[in-house]
């Protein structure tokens, strides 16, 4: 893209007293991405977006917004609208005055304010709800209100802090839809925080992958998925997670630890690459090997642990190569417990890990 | 195995029966209720009672005709120390003071209450602990270099020093209430509003004030109740003009000449006493939400 980036966050170091909870962060945002923050809690991604809204103080670095240098500029000035968790919706004021607080305080003319407030009712499709309280409003309108209420004050970035974590599962994927849908209608720039890797690959333009305040891999959620940068993102992205094999690599052969020699044709291994190794396999990347074994595939066996149906397909838990692991047919398939099924995988697909640097090869 | 028995006819609804606990519990409800209530019916019924009657000495009989003429003396005419002008004075002393000092100190509480919980400035916890701690000492530790200060600043004996000396010794309490009320407000709310603009004193007035509803209600029932109940600092501070009822109230009381009008006494009591009661009544329900409130979510 050619644009300048919206957001742009320069060395961004973020301290709790002597407690560094984000070091030396580096992240570009391009105007209308959709922008997911990912890691485990703890690991500094909400505090990097409260220091985006500017509600966290940086302890170094820079933050950048639409060529401002807002390191220093008040919450309110930066051009940021926030939807919280809780969705901090003001609980004795209706809708309407909801909506229309910020640009109250920031002193817009009433007409200009009554306008906007239209406006952002109408895309919300808000009308019908002006005069309720927070309290008589439903998860998923308390939500829309949440986001009207940056709507209004026209920002740049609009952010999230985990905004679907409290719900129910139906209502959180009702919401999930309705957010993705509101990016596509408004084209807006948006940085979104959360633990759950379904809304993040489901949401995301691209994925950021944090651990303990530093990004491990940034990534549109495909290549998040399936060239995971490190084990620790092969580990927290899918569930079931990415099955890990222990074994040796030389050249192009890999020896699993029970022995068996596997061809590795097809992967791209840089130069050089070997010795301690763990190859990754997601559980759909695994297949059940009925007759002959296809081209360019490798051969596993999987001695079956359970099977757990789930519906459209099953996931068989079983032990390969002496590691817990599982994998995924369609449709409901029981296989006896303690039995021993054939895999096969294909080794372009797979991921292989340096046991050493824990990094992808 | 346990040795329980079963019947096999069971079904439906459990037969219920009056069984010999509940009645002790209703005896010992019915008890605890005259407790309290058998004095006060005492004074209602003394109060309407005229002198030769209760010299009979007969305390729970009901009075043989309604005799309004002691209220109207403890209203308006019985003696104190020097006037007799019964406890009217003393009523409209009392609201000039309860009144601006229970708006003042709640609303001051309220403030700081937020600023603790919401801006917390260097040392918060500290400042929060020692205001706490003064609420634990007993004031009357304070009376005597109160009177000193007040009396530099040329305030003694006036209407404003009683109500400052109010105002202050309710602080501790009132900081108290609200820190912890707004403590349990999440700090979301603070934040999105800081987000949309609002500052220092547009987040108090248009959001934090009007959240804290219930607990203006409590803070402000418990605050007029023990203005309107003090009697040493209204005693001390307020000057002879401006004595509050709770110190009139005394002063007819105790006349130690002449004959003790049991039914003045008892009607002056009941007029003092009638303003905190009603002002449970009307806010009761408040009160209730108020007390109860954050105890559950949402």
């Amino acid at each position: 893209m050619s644009s300048s980036p919206i957001l742009d966050i320069k060395n961004a170091s973020i301290a709790y007293g002597q407690n560094v909870v984000v070091p030396e962060l580096n992240l570009s945002v391009e105007p209308g991405e959709f922008i997911v923050l990912l890691g485990p809690s703890g690991c500094g991604k909400s505090t990097l977006l409260s220091a985006i809204a500017g509600l966290t103080d940086l302890h170094d670095g820079q933050i950048w917004i639409r060529d401002n240098n807002v390191t220093w500029a008040e919450p309110k000035d930066r051009g940021i609208g926030m939807v919280f968790q809780s969705y901090a919706l003001y609980p004795r004021m209706t809708v309407e005055q909801n909506l229309s607080f910020g640009l109250k305080v920031a002193g817009t003319p009433k007409a200009e304010i009554a306008r906007k407030v239209a406006d952002a009712a109408r895309i919300l499709q808000l009308e019908p709800l002006m005069k309720r309280r927070p309290s008589d409003l439903s998860g998923g309108q308390r939500q829309r209100v949440a986001i009207g209420r940056a709507l209004v004050r026209d920002v740049d970035i609009f952010l999230f802090d985990e905004p679907l974590s409290n719900l129910d599962a139906k209502l959180r994927m009702e919401l999930r839809i309705e957010i993705k849908r509101l990016h596509e209608d408004l084209q807006r720039t948006m940085v979104y925080v959360t633990h759950d890797q379904i809304e993040a690959m489901t949401l995301a333009d691209r994925i950021v992958v944090m651990k303990a305040g530093h990004i491990q891999q940034v990534g549109t959620p495909s290549e998040v998925y399936n060239t995971p940068a490190n084990l620790f993102v092969a580990n927290f992205v899918g569930s079931p997670s990415m099955n890990l094999l222990d074994g040796t690599l030389s050249g192009e052969a890999l020896t699993l630890s029970d022995g068996s020699a596997h061809a590795m044709a097809g992967y791209p291994l840089s130069d050089g690459a070997g010795g301690k190794v763990l190859l990754g396999l997601r559980p759909e990347q695994l297949f059940v090997l009925e007759g002959d074994l296809p081209a360019g595939a490798n051969r596993l066996e999987a001695k079956i642990d359970m099977c757990e149906e789930l519906g459209p397909n099953s996931i068989i838990w079983c032990e390969i190569a002496g590691k817990r692991c599982s994998f995924s047919v369609p449709g409901a398939v029981h296989y006896p417990s303690g039995s021993t099924v054939p895999l096969y995988y294909y080794p372009g697909t797979a991921s292989l890990f340096s046991q050493e640097t824990e990094q992808r090869l | 195995m346990a040795t329980a028995t079963f019947n096999p006819e069971a079904t439906g609804r459990k037969p219920g029966g009056i069984e010999l606990g509940r009645v002790g519990l209703y005896l010992f409800l019915i008890l605890t209720a005259a407790f309290f209530v058998l004095p006060l019916y005492v004074m209602v019924v003394t109060s309407f009672k005229e002198m030769d009657e209760i010299r009979d000495g007969q305390i729970f009989l009901l009075p043989q005709t309604l005799h309004i003429d002691a209220w109207r003396a403890a209203w308006s005419t019985d003696c104190g120390l020097e006037t007799c002008s019964g406890i009217s004075q003393g009523f409209w002393n009392s609201v000039k003071i309860t009144v601006p000092a229970t708006v003042i100190s709640v609303l001051i509480g309220a403030f700081v209450g937020y600023i603790l919980s919401f801006w917390k400035p260097k040392g918060a916890n500290v400042l929060f602990g020692i205001i706490v701690l003064a609420g634990f000492i007993p004031l009357q530790v304070f009376v005597y270099p109160t009177v000193r200060i007040i009396a530099f600043f040329d305030l003694y004996g006036t209407l404003s020093a009683v109500i400052l000396v109010h105002v202050l010794f309710s602080l501790p309490l009132t900081v108290l209430l609200f820190r912890n009320y707004y403590a349990a407000v999440p700090h979301d709310l603070f934040q999105a509003a800081r987000i949309d603009g609002a500052g220092f004193i547009r987040i108090f007035f248009s959001l934090m004030l009007p959240m804290a509803i219930p607990m203006l209600v409590v803070a402000g029932l418990l605050q007029f109740n023990a203005i309107w109940n003090d009697f040493l600092l209204g005693m001390v501070f307020a000057g002879r003009d401006n004595q509050p009822m709770m110190v009139q109230l005394n002063n007819i009381v105790n006349v130690t000449f002449g004959e003790v009008q049991y039914n003045v006494n008892m009607a002056a009591t009941l007029l003092t006493a009638a303003v905190p009661l009603l002002a449970y009544f009307v806010s009761g329900r408040w009160f209730v939400r108020g007390i109860t409130a954050g105890a559950v979510k949402g």
